[in-house]
């Protein structure tokens, strides 16, 4: 056996699963050949080292996030309109001038058969791919959609924290998912939470129910930080409707300083 | 294994509540093996929830003649490679190696132990992701060279040149982080 040949084969030496009798001939061309040995050696210990590399447990919200996703993916199927297939549809067609002979039916029928077997086996391979998989990918979307509002719905805050993260992968968020950061805006118990919705819903804020929605929330913020954060994005955003919301917040005898700064900056730069 | 391909065969089939065993018997695995390549558990978890949902939605395809991990793990690799191309952030490594050993070992006796595999975590993190891969599918999910070779779109004789130059460079990049010359080895 030449050295190349040995050399792949040391994988499978090494994991025990050669023929006794391709090992003895390992084991004899080593004994005359240092670099063979050399490179056993060396692979065996990296080998036995992998041993150490333990497999760590998942966090529990994966479970959690399968199983919405799975009881979405069911509820949708079920739920889905029935789209008529190609045959339906074709099927519909045919009965506005569906022949009323018997015997033209049969030849009818019979040629459509051919036609269609023909055309079906292309089509299936074909046309699967743009549309099929435009349909595909917008539905892989509204799943991603369900699978993150199941984690704004987690009871710890770090699971909620990343189904507000996930916003970023849903580049056009339904009104349903809008509102859940909405909610999560004005009533997370966690402030990080809430900062990183701040964030997220500024994305969309293309949206003007987005914007309205943020300058509500304004005023029921109680968290410097959030306050801050809300002000910045509202100025950022030239939201003229923001006036009354900073002024109250200037004038509140409870605001920190900072903020109430803030407010007064924001004014400045919005009127 | 042919369990799993029933199951996938029956989830095929309609009963995709069936998904549910083959989640629990696959899942940890499945991460770990992001979590090789990632190194970050959350990018690992969402893209373990993307593998069953892209499973769901092109169980279709599933063949009679298949085999499940091979075809889960070459769902698994195009999960990974549109991640990084949506996030553009080349096989970043985004927490620390060492963060990642979860196996504490007592103080003491095992700790040289644990430097190896604070090395060893980081050579596999050096590794090119393709040599990771292959070395994650033999050594870690003791993958047949049958269903790697499906994976990878190669033949079995391939497979093996590929684990071995894995191999050998993630021996060489280890003992040159571990500053071991006399481990020094022939370059072909
Ligand atoms: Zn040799």
């Amino acid at each position: 056996m030449k050295c190349e040949e040995i050399r792949v084969l040391i994988p499978d030496y090494l994991s025990e699963t050669l023929d006794q009798q391709v090992k003895s001939r390992i084991d004899e061309h080593t004994l005359s050949c240092a670099d063979c040995r050399r490179e056993i050696d060396a692979l065996a210990l990296v080998w036995s080292k992998m041993e150490g590399l333990s497999e760590e447990e998942p966090g529990p919200a994966i479970r959690t996030r399968f199983y919405t996703m799975l009881e979405a993916y069911k509820h949708g199927v079920e739920n889905a309109p029935q789209r008529p297939s190609m045959f339906e549809r074709l099927n519909e067609r045919l009965r506005v001038w569906w022949p009323r002979q018997p015997v033209f039916q049969f030849c009818v029928t019979a040629i459509f058969l051919i036609v269609g077997l023909t055309i079906g086996l292309r089509v299936n391979t074909v046309s699967r791919s743009t549309g099929e998989l435009e349909r595909l990918n917008k539905e892989m979307t509204e799943m991603r959609q369900l699978v993150t509002l199941s984690l704004l719905n987690q009871p710890i805050a770090s699971d909620r924290l990343r189904g507000v993260f996930m916003s970023r992968d849903i580049p056009e968020p339904d009104d349903r998912y809008l509102a859940a950061l909405v909610t999560t805006l004005n009533s997370d118990p966690n402030v990080s939470v809430r900062l990183a919705a701040v964030d997220a819903l500024q994305r969309f804020s293309d949206s003007s129910d987005v914007r309205t929605d943020l300058v509500a929330s304004l005023p029921r913020q109680t968290s410097p930080l959030v306050q801050i954060s809300l002000i910045d994005t509202l100025v950022r955003l030239r939201e003229k409707r923001a006036v009354d919301a900073f002024k109250i917040i200037a004038e509140n005898p409870r605001s920190i300083e900072p903020v109430k700064k803030r407010a007064k900056m924001g004014l400045d730069t919005i009127y | 294994m042919s369990d799993d391909h029933q199951l996938m065969i029956s989830v095929r089939d309609g009963e995709t509540e069936k998904l549910g065993k083959l989640f629990e018997a696959h899942h940890k695995r499945l991460y770990n093996f992001f979590l090789h390549q990632t190194g970050s558990r959350q990018t690992s978890e969402d893209l373990v929830v993307d593998v069953f949902l892209r499973i769901l939605k092109y169980r279709h395809t599933y063949k009679d003649e298949g085999s499940f991990s091979a075809w889960m793990y070459t769902i698994a690799r195009h999960t990974r490679i549109d991640y990084y191309k949506e996030h553009n952030d080349q096989s970043e490594f985004m927490e620390e190696p060492d963060t990642l050993t979860s196996n504490v070992p007592d103080p003491g006796e095992e700790y040289e132990n644990m430097d190896d595999i604070i090395l060893l975590r980081k050579a596999m993190a050096e590794l090119p992701e393709d040599r990771r891969e292959v070395i994650l599918m033999s050594r870690f999910n003791h993958m047949p060279y049958r269903e790697i070779g499906e994976v990878l779109g190669c033949t079995v004789g391939a497979v093996k040149v590929r684990i071995y130059r894995a191999m050998k460079d993630l021996a060489e990049r280890y003992f040159r982080l571990a500053g071991e010359k006399s481990y020094e080895m022939r370059r072909n």
